[in-house]
């Protein structure tokens, strides 16, 4: 314990004279400015709480197709026309393209060293995650956006096509009607939207093609996203056929990362509600390509004295979605699983049914001055059909929440903290409960840069699991846009 | 045969005289760029901002709208209360309120770095904005402002420049915003704006700083007129004649490099 102590008071001296040498040496008048600041000669929190997290003016903006609200500008500001009045527009590749880059300096502190693979020494990840965006208006109402990712952090790592999609934008009149095409995130216009985190997740080391899954270490995001099973697989055209775990803490269904699908969404009863219904291409539990579907409602209140609000409310259906997958017999699993389990087998072997996922869940955001507090309280269900007496091994229930709060002290500086909570469900000899406090400042040298330190603390008792071997994570890092 | 020419040559007249009218009353439509103050008007501009203006502005236009703190947090500027009827980018003198085409003109623009251009609105729209805006403000009702006349500029050269410079010292200019313009002058640090928020003066240099516009007029404007609620103050009584302020706004835009 007291190691542990030490490593983890290194790392934050680490990251406090890192970031300390920094803002000494950082002049503070830049005036770097991303795509969209750029295109529209402002500053990024026009949009921004702070970089990358929406306000409410940029939710707005982000809905009208990279239009300002209220507006169907696209065709015509800041951009050149070319061949007459209806010509084609051209504007900068600058007013288009983005750049982020994070890197950082990680310290993973564990209650076993032994039982892991994953390093637990300070290492350093320079550039960790690199992001390349195209965004922007093609026409009036027709919108694009383009992300392509390196991310030294996953386990396949390297650069990866992220998400790609079209928008055609108040096709019933203002605001009514909108459909978004192509790889995108569900959750966007939830309350807590899966991307654009202040504390950018971090991503596992685990071994999912063998089950159960190999879990070196966990990653650390919101845990209302996870799956929140334990014991499910997945036929996959990656894993040829013979089925890979899913980790009960990967961001799924509605808050996927990225599906392909379509979305519908508008505000055709005026400025409060927005709805969505979409639906989204996914891989079965037997391998064969099926649909999602989803819906969602917000409600937002904008007329407060310096605040506003919202709730929303959403429903994920994915038929067949994952194989249950017992640990030989029944009823002779261990407590723990991974590396603590001793030899792993093919989840192909002991897939016992196939079920059904159902998730559905409510959010909520408030931002008052400079506060900006939300939270989303998801939950998720197994269907499926078992004899009793296996089925009674089985939690079909699970839920997450996690509540966050950001606060710009100063242009300069910004506080963070956000609790996890995951009841896990599945096999419930494997389901491990998981919580976490996070917390963290981050200091803007120029709108678009900012440095960060930041603690991951479990809240939970150490035992066998690897699940729970993590016991807290120090990073100290860049986070740049331009 | 020539009763059934008769009618057809009727009745291609008659369609004829339809087209025309449609064509000219469509031309005229497009024309009418300014709509008529009225309820109707107010209305409209009120559905418009609720959807383009509350998130800064806020709700009933005192400029507390959700983002206006994330905006720039306890710096200037602040979006406008549109209630207290104190406008900064104005072509009136300082006590008076602006004039139509001030609003409209802003509206469309926006301010650099802080508000986008809504030329995505139709002009029509933007007067509708204009007319609900100055609904919130009860002294538009009998305000009768008048837009400074502007004169004729003075064709930038080396020695219009020169007189430039020396009308920047002469005001104190440089006082602020700094001897080269870069709004470093002495007392730029301790400069705050009517509402006691800290305020850094433009940077002369950069064009896109200078948040009532970048053009001669309207830098010839902003001297003039001053920008209220801010330190920068009016020369209007000041300055000796026109042809001074525009060699000032000549060797202001020399600064940037663009005269």
């Amino acid at each position: 314990m007291t190691r542990l102590f030490r490593a983890t008071r290194r790392g934050i001296v680490l990251g406090a004279l890192l970031i300390g040498a920094i803002t000494v040496l950082t002049p503070v008048e830049s005036q770097a400015l991303p795509a969209f600041a750029r295109k529209y000669d402002m500053t990024c929190s026009v949009c921004h709480t702070r970089m990358p997290r929406l306000n409410f003016f940029g939710q707005r903006f982000l809905e009208n197709g990279y239009q300002i609200p209220g507006t169907m500008d696209g065709a015509s500001v800041k951009k050149k026309l070319l061949g007459g009045s209806n010509g084609a527009t051209l504007g900068k590749v600058s007013n288009y393209m983005a750049v982020r880059l994070r890197a950082d300096v990680e310290r993973f502190g564990f209650n076993d060293k032994d039982a892991t693979e994953s390093d637990d020494k300070v290492r350093i990840q320079t550039p960790d995650v690199i992001n390349i965006f195209f965004a922007g208006t093609a026409a009036k109402n027709i919108s694009f956006f383009f992300e392509t990712e390196y991310n030294s952090r996953e386990d396949f790592g390297g650069i990866a096509f992220e998400r790609a999609n079209l928008v055609f934008s108040n096709l019933a009149g203002s605001q009514g009607l909108n459909v978004k095409i192509g790889n995108f995130d569900p959750a966007s216009f939830f309350s807590f939207p899966t991307h654009r985190q202040q504390m950018n997740p971090v991503g596992p080391e685990a071994e999912t093609g063998d089950f159960p899954p190999d879990i070196n270490r966990i990653p650390l995001l919101p845990l209302a996203f996870s799956s929140k099973f334990f014991g499910l697989t997945r036929a996959a055209s990656r894993a040829g056929g013979e089925g890979f775990a899913i980790l009960p803490f990967e961001p799924t269904s509605f808050n996927a990362p990225s599906a392909r699908g379509a979305t519908l969404y508008g505000r055709p009863f005026g400025n409060d509600f927005l709805y969505q219904v979409g639906l989204v291409d996914s891989t079965r539990a037997t391998g064969e390509r099926g649909y999602d579907y989803y819906a969602m409602l917000r409600y937002d209140y904008v007329r407060g004295e310096y605040w506003a609000a919202n709730v929303s409310a959403f429903y994920y259906r994915s038929p067949e979605s994952a194989n249950l997958t017992s640990m030989g017999s029944m009823g002779g699993m261990g407590s723990g699983m991974g590396s603590s389990m001793g030899g792993a087998s093919s989840g192909a072997d002991n897939q016992i049914a196939v079920a059904d996922m159902t998730r559905y869940g409510i959010g909520a955001r408030v931002n008052y001055k400079t506060l900006d507090i939300f939270g989303a309280l998801i939950f998720d269900k197994l269907d499926y059909t078992l004899p009793a007496m296996s089925a009674s091994a089985w939690d079909n229930d699970a839920s997450g929440l996690s509540l966050e709060a950001n606060w710009a002290a100063t242009q300069k500086w910004m506080f963070s903290t956000r609790y996890d909570k995951m009841d896990a469900g599945g096999l419930v000899a494997m389901a491990k409960n998981s919580s976490w406090l996070t917390v963290q400042a981050k200091y803007y040298t120029t709108p678009n840069i900012a440095l960060y330190l930041r603690g991951h603390n479990n809240l939970e008792s150490a035992d066998d699991s690897p699940v729970r071997n993590l016991r807290n994570a120090v990073l100290a890092g860049v986070d740049m846009a331009f | 045969m020539s009763r059934i020419v008769n009618v057809i040559i009727r009745a291609v007249s008659v369609a004829v005289i339809v087209l025309m009218t449609g064509i000219l009353t469509t031309i005229a439509s497009a024309q009418v760029v300014k709509p008529e103050q009225n309820a109707e008007n107010v209305a409209a501009g009120k559905a418009i901002y609720d959807r383009t203006c509350v998130f800064c502005h806020g709700a009933v236009g005192k400029g507390n709208g959700p983002v206006a703190y994330f905006l720039t947090g306890n710096m200037s500027p602040r979006p406008r209360d549109f209630t207290a009827g104190v406008y900064r980018f104005k072509s009136t003198l300082s006590e008076e309120l602006p004039a139509d085409g001030d609003l409209f003109r802003t509206i469309t623009r926006g301010v650099p770095g802080f508000m986008p251009t809504y030329s995505g609105l139709v002009p029509q729209q933007r007067w509708q904005l204009v007319y609900y805006i100055k609904s919130l403000f009860p002294g538009f009702a009998t305000a009768e402002p008048k837009p400074i006349e502007l004169g004729t500029p003075v064709a930038s050269s080396m020695a219009s420049v020169s007189r430039g410079g020396i009308i920047f010292e002469d005001l104190g200019c440089s006082g602020c915003h700094g001897a080269n313009g870069m709004g470093d002058g002495e007392l730029a640090e301790d400069l705050e704006d009517d509402l006691s928020f800290k305020i850094v003066p433009a940077n002369l240099t950069m064009l896109n700083s200078l948040k009532n516009g970048s053009g001669k007029g309207d830098i010839y404007r902003t001297i003039m007129t001053g920008i209220n609620g801010t330190p920068m103050p009016s020369f209007e009584d000041t300055v000796e004649s026109k042809d001074d302020v525009w060699d000032l706004v000549n060797f202001i835009l020399s600064l940037s490099g663009s005269r």
